[in-house]
């Protein structure tokens, strides 16, 4: 098998293996996120724009930078 | 920019270009042989593959200078200044251990006055309590903290918003770290009334290992070299969560932060893009973030921005099919589809293909000439964007890496991503881990 045949080989193993484990690592992904406690996202509980608050006034006495 | 790193984006610049050309005529000179109908179409596809590659490289590099020498006039313009009164809004959920640091760094920041308004999303640590400790006024700077029930970063943001005294508005992470010039950077291009949002500049911060840095490099060469071709448009279509900065009252008609996408900040980004106003990105108005650490995690990120572009692409889908309100963002929108789901499929399966193609050929050495020259291509254009960045020289050798494993790693995330945002699986929601390195 000359040079360039055996660099070919090894990059063709090189993309095939990483397709593979990149496969395998998002089923990974998936199987970590399937045991991990969630929260389903529900957009009909969500607060979807401004909510109203109120601040403590701000004091007017300025203070030395930290 | 210095003569070194000019001297080597011209470098980087040649050098894609004579990669891409090499790839033309390596294509050119394989021994066609249609036997079957299947070659015939692992052809074809690899020649879409190809064009696709070099309109996409030609006209993200091109477009991408061009901003880079309009940018640089505008800076030495002595009438381009503009420095309107700001808010920093700085969401922080349980970040206790570093709100203190952050808001000192936020104090630090180059800019005749602005506010620093704290939201704290319902923390469970000691963020309010810290935060509130160092309410005030410091100089022409105010700092104020408000504190909310728990309900999210865009929940978060929304009431800084309401609660913004000033016309301008910088939405940032609570994790994120400005640079001290990044408010006189970005604020300049508001002088144009028709300027609604300036995309910040999102640098890697944890450099730390080889996902890290891989993504330091990504950052660069992947994701601000496209921002910086769209910004010549003016059609910027994702506003960093880490660093955006908007028009208040623009933020107030169209409803602000919605939550019902993975991807909060794509989703605003669109919304204001297809309400017609301009979106600009700034170089200098960097912010530093962390970036995953491991690879379960780099694919938890990419998997929701994947799913939440979809999604916030398919609240517009009339925008994506013709031109509504111009070309510029209707290529934009596309580019995005585009990027999203049909590079990520292109990159895996044309590259399949090709190795497939060459073997069955019996031309295994056209499998080694094409990676390498596409490899060239990926290291000349890292030159080209670290250099245009005046980055980390160190991070060039790992578009090697990048090519060979992340990409390909990635993609296949995005492919699978789409396909679950396409049959509609069911989300979940989490927030990502964060190391603290900040």
């Amino acid at each position: 098998m000359d040079v360039n045949n055996m660099l070919s080989t090894i990059i063709i193993v090189a993309f095939v293996v990483t397709v593979v484990l990149a496969v395998g690592s998002y089923m990974l992904y998936k199987l970590r996120e399937r045991r991990r406690p969630r929260a389903t996202f529900d957009p009909a509980n969500e607060n979807i724009f401004f909510e109203r608050f109120f601040p403590k006034p701000i004091s007017g006495q300025s203070k030395q930078p930290l | 920019m210095r003569v070194g790193y000019f001297i080597m984006v011209i470098l980087g610049l040649g050098v894609v270009l004579a990669a891409l050309g090499s790839m033309v005529m390596l294509l050119l000179n394989i021994p066609y042989e249609f036997t079957s109908a299947w070659l015939t179409m692992g052809v074809t596809l690899l020649l879409f593959f190809l064009i696709v590659v070099i309109a996409r490289y030609i006209i993200l590099l091109w477009l991408g200078y061009l901003h880079h020498i309009e940018s640089r006039i505008e800076e030495d313009d002595p009438h381009d200044l503009f420095e309107p009164p700001v808010t920093i809004i700085v969401p922080a959920y349980n970040e206790g251990a570093v709100i203190e640091s952050a808001i000192r760094s936020l104090l630090a920041l180059d800019y005749p006055a602005y506010e620093i308004l704290v939201v704290d999303d319902g923390s469970s640590d000691d963020t309010y309590a810290r935060a509130a400790a160092l309410e005030g006024r410091y100089g022409d700077v105010v700092l104020r903290v408000v504190s909310k029930s728990n309900n999210g970063k865009a929940s978060a943001l929304n009431t800084g918003i309401s609660l913004a005294r000033h016309p301008f508005v910088l939405c940032m992470d609570g994790d994120s770290r400005l640079t001290r010039d990044t408010l006189k950077a970005a604020l300049r291009h508001f002088r144009d009334p028709h300027v609604g949002a300036v995309a910040g500049n999102v640098k890697v911060v944890n450099r730390r290992n080889m996902w890290t840095r891989l993504q330091a490099l990504e950052y660069i060469e992947g994701l601000n070299m496209a921002r910086r071709a769209q910004a010549f448009a003016r059609t910027v279509n994702i506003i960093p969560g880490p660093i955006g900065i908007f028009r208040r009252e623009i933020l107030q008609q169209l409803g602000g932060y919605e939550t019902d996408t993975y991807a909060e900040d794509a989703d605003l980004t669109l919304k204001i893009l297809t309400a017609g106003w301009q979106i600009k990105y700034e170089d200098r108005a960097i912010a530093y973030t962390e970036a995953p650490e491991g690879l379960l995690d780099l694919l938890k990120q990419r998997y929701r921005w994947t799913r939440g572009i979809l999604q916030a692409l398919g609240k517009r889908k009339s925008f994506l099919v013709a031109p509504k309100i111009g070309a510029g963002v209707w290529i934009s929108l596309n580019t995005m589809f585009f990027e999203a789901v049909l590079w990520p499929a292109v990159n895996v399966i044309g590259n399949l293909v090709f190795a497939i193609g060459a073997l069955t050929m019996g031309i295994p050495e056209y499998v080694l000439y094409w990676w390498m020259m596409l490899t060239i291509l990926d290291v000349a254009a890292a030159l080209y964007a670290v250099a245009m960045e005046e980055e980390e020289l160190a991070l060039i050798p790992y578009a090697v890496l990048y090519r060979i494993f992340f990409i390909v790693t990635v993609d296949v995330a995005k492919l699978f991503a789409s396909l679950e945002e396409l049959f509609k699986v069911r989300m979940t929601w989490g927030k990502l881990e964060r190391a603290g390195r900040l």
